[in-house]
């Protein structure tokens, strides 16, 4: 389409009089010369004739190609159907006697699951984007191209202040196309702080780096949208206190928090739920007491 | 009884019904007797044809001098091949958009007489800020010009069949601030347009005729629709744009019935489609159904 649209800029004269000249209509008869449509023989002879249509071809690409526009263009989007597969289906089989063994390794699951929902309220802006991007819009129209959200983090604080400089900065980049918000897309923390709480216990968190997000269904610009399950790929760093933590995921909603844990036999995923903390591994979920009660397959 | 193909006899055949048999009794006496010179046919073709032709959807001009008044447009017939013309409507959009919006546009054809005849035509309309944003979804300034241009080609078949082919392109041109001009006009329609058209009318007295119009939108590029918002902590900025939806409707039906009178023309068609606002050139997006209408008073002014 690029070469169309140079083209046309010089082909409309030139295909104009090819259109002129091609239509030379040679009566084999008679061997008279008609220049259609300057002069021309009678209609129901004309199918005998020998033409040349080349030149029609041409003004009619030329003139369709006239109106050509660069589109914007779509960013990049984080693929994490891989990854949705693995919580999907861990690959590892544990014991009964094990389950509480593998929990053991991540004593931080719930104040992970509380750290990383402190941060929905950032993500919740996709909304604004998508009120503004809808104002674009309009019925039988299609938006495309690149949306991005700067947001200042609201520190650690119990009084939020966005200010950059002490706080950070989070920036989101969505990709529209056809008219909706693709349900994955990158997120990028500069030293972003946020306050969570477990209970009554407040604790800091830091986002640093790229995150890759998925939020489970694309949101339509022009109608309301609920976040489904949020799958969470952390590229950079999460410090909840004193812990730091390098890629880790996530995959959490309303009332669940999964954690997928590489073991030596495989995959598991580690969650908290209303019910208590548990583990779904190949073949089996397990629910565990809160503390070091004991664990039965559900 | 077998007659000799002669320009004056398939000039009779393409002429009027009464003016096409003194026509072919002409030819007929001229392919018994003597040969005539093709001048003289050509100029017996002219003679035949029809002077006043409908000119929406055509290829066709105004005579010279001839004037055409209605309450959709007027025109006016500069020389035979070269009319001008306005769209009524637009000059009092004061009363809805608080504007006018000035128009005109100029339609030269082929200058020689045959089956086919060719036109191009050129035209504008400027409406400024106040207008559009009465028109867009969201919030516009600037101005904006419309550029229309279409190519036609129409081909006699015989006396009482005409087929034209069209090619309409416009152009949205944005004057000012280029980012807030809207993306969304009656209904939603953008900026680079092109429409190809087929229309067909076959006269079946000499006042009565029925019309077949068909259109398809070829192209509707993509318009910029870049977004920018900032409030305290938080600032969005998009770089869209905006292009017809895949899924919505490209085409237009529009069968009808034409009257053409001394000095009164009228069309009516009805049908359902993606609907071409005429001054404009900008199609709807969403599939309407269509009302076409024209109405005109025709006198020689000069």
């Amino acid at each position: 389409m690029r070469f169309a649209c140079f083209a046309s800029r010089s082909c409309p004269r030139a295909a104009l009089a090819l259109f002129v000249h091609s239509y030379r209509d040679v009566d084999r008869a008679s061997g008279r010369t008609y220049r259609w449509p300057m002069s021309s023989r009678p209609l129901r002879s004309l199918t005998r004739s020998r033409t040349r249509p080349l030149g029609p071809v041409v003004v009619l690409g030329c003139l369709v190609s006239l109106g050509c526009t660069e589109a914007a263009d779509i960013p990049d989007v984080p693929d994490l159907e891989t990854l949705r597969q693995e919580y999907n289906a861990p690959t590892a089989g544990l014991d009964g006697a094990d389950v509480r063994r593998v929990l053991d390794t991540f004593p931080a699951l719930e104040r992970l699951a509380r750290a990383l929902r402190a941060a929905d309220p950032l993500i919740d802006s996709v909304d604004d984007a998508r009120d503004a991007a809808n104002e674009r819009s309009g019925r039988g129209v299609d938006l495309r191209g690149a949306l991005t959200i700067d947001l200042n983090c609201p520190g650690q604080e119990a009084r939020p202040s966005f200010d950059e400089v002490s706080n950070g900065n989070l920036s989101i980049d969505l990709a529209v196309e056809r008219g909706v918000i693709k349900q994955a897309f990158w997120m990028t923390a500069r030293r972003c702080l946020l306050r969570a709480a477990l209970g009554s216990l407040a604790f800091p968190v830091e986002l640093d780096g790229p995150i890759a997000i998925d939020l489970g269904a694309p949101i339509g610009l022009r109608q309301a949208w609920q976040r489904d399950r949020t799958l969470v790929s952390l590229l950079g760093t999460i410090s909840i206190d004193a812990l730091t933590l390098s890629d880790v995921s996530a995959r959490y909603g309303p009332r669940d928090f999964e954690y997928l844990q590489r073991t030596e036999g495989g995959s598991v995923v580690l969650f908290v739920s209303e019910d208590g903390i548990g583990l779904r591994d190949r073949d089996a979920t397990w629910l565990c007491e809160r503390g070091d009660g004991v664990c039965g397959a559900r | 009884m077998r007659r000799a193909l002669t320009p004056a006899f398939i000039a009779g055949l393409l002429a009027s019904p009464a003016a096409a048999r003194d026509a072919v009794r002409e030819a007929s006496l001229v392919t018994r007797g003597a040969s005539d010179t093709a001048g003289a046919a050509s100029e017996a073709a002219r003679e035949a044809e029809p002077k006043d032709l409908r000119t929406d959807f055509t290829a066709y001009t105004r005579p010279r001098g001839r004037a055409a008044v209605g309450p959709l447009k007027l025109e006016l017939g500069i020389i035979d091949e070269v009319t001008l013309g306005t769209y009524v409507p637009p000059w009092f959009a004061f009363a809805v958009l608080g504007t006018p919006a000035p128009n005109l546009y100029l339609k030269a054809r082929s200058w020689w007489s045959g089956p086919l005849t060719l036109a191009v035509r050129g035209g504008f309309l400027y409406l400024d800020g106040s207008g559009i944003a009465e028109l867009a979804d969201a919030d516009a300034s600037g101005s904006a010009t419309v550029l229309t241009s279409e190519i036609d080609a129409s081909l006699r078949l015989n006396t009482r069949v005409r087929v034209s082919l069209g090619f309409d392109y416009s152009h949205l041109v944005a004057v000012g601030s280029g980012t807030d001009v809207a993306t969304s006009i009656e209904g939603a329609s953008v900026a680079d347009t092109g429409t190809a058209r087929l229309f067909a009318q076959w006269q079946l007295t000499r006042v009565f005729g029925l019309t077949f119009l068909a259109r398809y939108v070829v192209f509707q590029s993509p318009f910029g629709a870049d977004v920018s918002t900032e409030s305290p902590g938080i600032a969005i900025s998009g770089d869209l744009s905006a292009g017809r939806s895949s899924s919505g409707t490209r085409y237009a039906v529009v069968p009808g019935v034409s009257f053409d009178w001394t000095h009164w023309e009228f069309y009516l068609g009805v049908g359902y489609g993606t609907f071409q606002i005429p001054a404009v050139g900008l199609p709807t997006t969403r599939a309407l159904p269509i009302v076409d209408l024209a109405l005109a008073f025709k006198f020689d002014l000069f």
